[in-house]
């Protein structure tokens, strides 16, 4: 077993496709003989059975059932062939996570290895959830020890946004996780870290930081931002929180996050253009007391 | 009638929302806002009631006429009946 921290999580972990793992985790690699947050296996098969167990749920393609110890299993079937194409089997508390992959799914854009990434990714954010932090769906970027999470619908421009950030800062900016950084309440202040979970983009790096603000970003001709009232805030932080189809409670567990959220980071909503003047726009309002001009 | 299953209500800084939880976060995105005696009749559908239970219960909790009880119910019941959240 290989072990890496992630976001303070204790993880033991071995994976089917170790190569790729090995590189993508190369930062947040471990020799903390800690105790352990989360056992992450994957494996492959040439052939998945149907997991046996008390019958909970059919959502979709999905099949829900809880064995006789406990765990959880959840199949899903390939659309194409009607053979089962996965199956993340897990304890209630996800603290152990073991994902059986079929070798032959054959899809027009995913490799294995990407269903593997992916899977891996839902693996760590529910035990992430369950212990009390949340995912975001976000570019987040630190700067003097501060993160930012911009945050918006895939495709609108958060990356974008980023990277601005970082073209006009350089070396003052880290671009922490182009997709989903991870977010702890550690002490009763939120923190945000680096997760190797980052989208289709490598762009991630083991930091965390005292989270500082929350911008969602809407596409416009002007550059302006605003603070959001509670409710806007809720409802945009609660769209970009995933919370899992196949489980409610956990998900009832991310307002918990959004609620602590809302009464300590403050929540923006960015109208912007790719432009510098958008960066300065941001910047000058939450480092409002060191204003500049581009 | 009662609630469907798969929605949270929770309290957050004084906004009183639901967010949908589980299987029905496929089906439905985003989230619904109530005031204070919308989130008391959405509690209350948490279990089967009628109608009258309903006038009721909250005719206790705010110390209304039947009428005005009745026309919220009926409204109540109504927005969330055609967003098919009642069974």
């Amino acid at each position: 077993m290989k072990r890496a921290n992630i976001a303070g999580l204790h993880i033991e972990y071995s994976m089917a496709d170790a190569a790729f793992f090995d590189y993508r985790l190369r930062s947040y690699v471990s020799h903390d003989i800690a105790d352990r947050d989360l056992l992450l296996r994957t494996t492959v098969h040439e052939h998945i059975d149907s997991p046996h167990g008390q019958f909970i749920k059919q959502i979709k393609s999905a099949t829900i059932v809880q064995a006789q110890d406990g765990h959880i299993a959840r199949s899903i079937l390939d659309r194409e062939t009607g053979k089962i194409a996965a199956v993340v089997r897990s304890k209630p508390d996800y603290s152990e996570v073991e994902i059986q992959l079929w070798k032959h799914r054959s899809h027009p854009i995913f490799t294995l290895t990407d269903y593997e990434y992916m899977y891996t990714g839902f693996a760590f954010k529910d035990r992430l959830t369950y212990l009390g932090g949340a995912v975001l769906h976000g570019s987040a970027i630190a700067m003097n020890n501060a993160g930012i999470i911009f945050s918006a619908n895939s495709g609108v421009g958060k990356s974008t946004h980023a990277n601005l950030w970082k073209q006009y800062f350089k070396d003052e900016v880290t671009i922490v996780n182009d997709d989903k950084p991870a977010i702890r309440m550690l002490n009763g202040l939120p923190y945000m870290f680096g997760t190797p979970w980052s989208g289709k983009t490598e762009l991630n790096a083991n930091v965390q930081a005292p989270l500082k603000a929350i911008v969602f970003i809407k596409r416009s001709d002007r550059n302006d931002i605003e603070r959001l009232n509670t409710r806007d805030s809720i409802f945009a932080l609660s769209s970009q929180i995933e919370r899992p189809y196949y489980d409610g409670q956990l998900g009832a567990q991310t307002l918990d996050v959004i609620e602590q959220l809302i009464t300590t980071v403050p929540v923006y909503q960015l109208h912007c253009n790719i432009s510098y003047e958008a960066v300065q726009v941001v910047y000058n309002k939450i480092f409002a007391e060191k204003e500049i001009t581009i | 009638m009662k609630l469907i299953s798969g929605f949270s209500l929770r309290t957050i800084a004084d906004s009183r929302v639901v967010v949908p939880v589980g299987e029905t976060t496929i089906s439905f995105k985003g989230m619904i806002t109530l005031n204070g005696s919308g989130a008391f009749l959405w509690e209350q559908l948490g279990t089967d009631k009628t109608e009258t239970e309903l006038v009721l219960a909250l005719q206790d909790e705010y110390e209304i006429d039947e009428q005005t009880a009745l026309l919220d119910v009926k409204q109540f019941v109504e927005v969330l009946s055609r967003a098919g959240f009642l069974q």
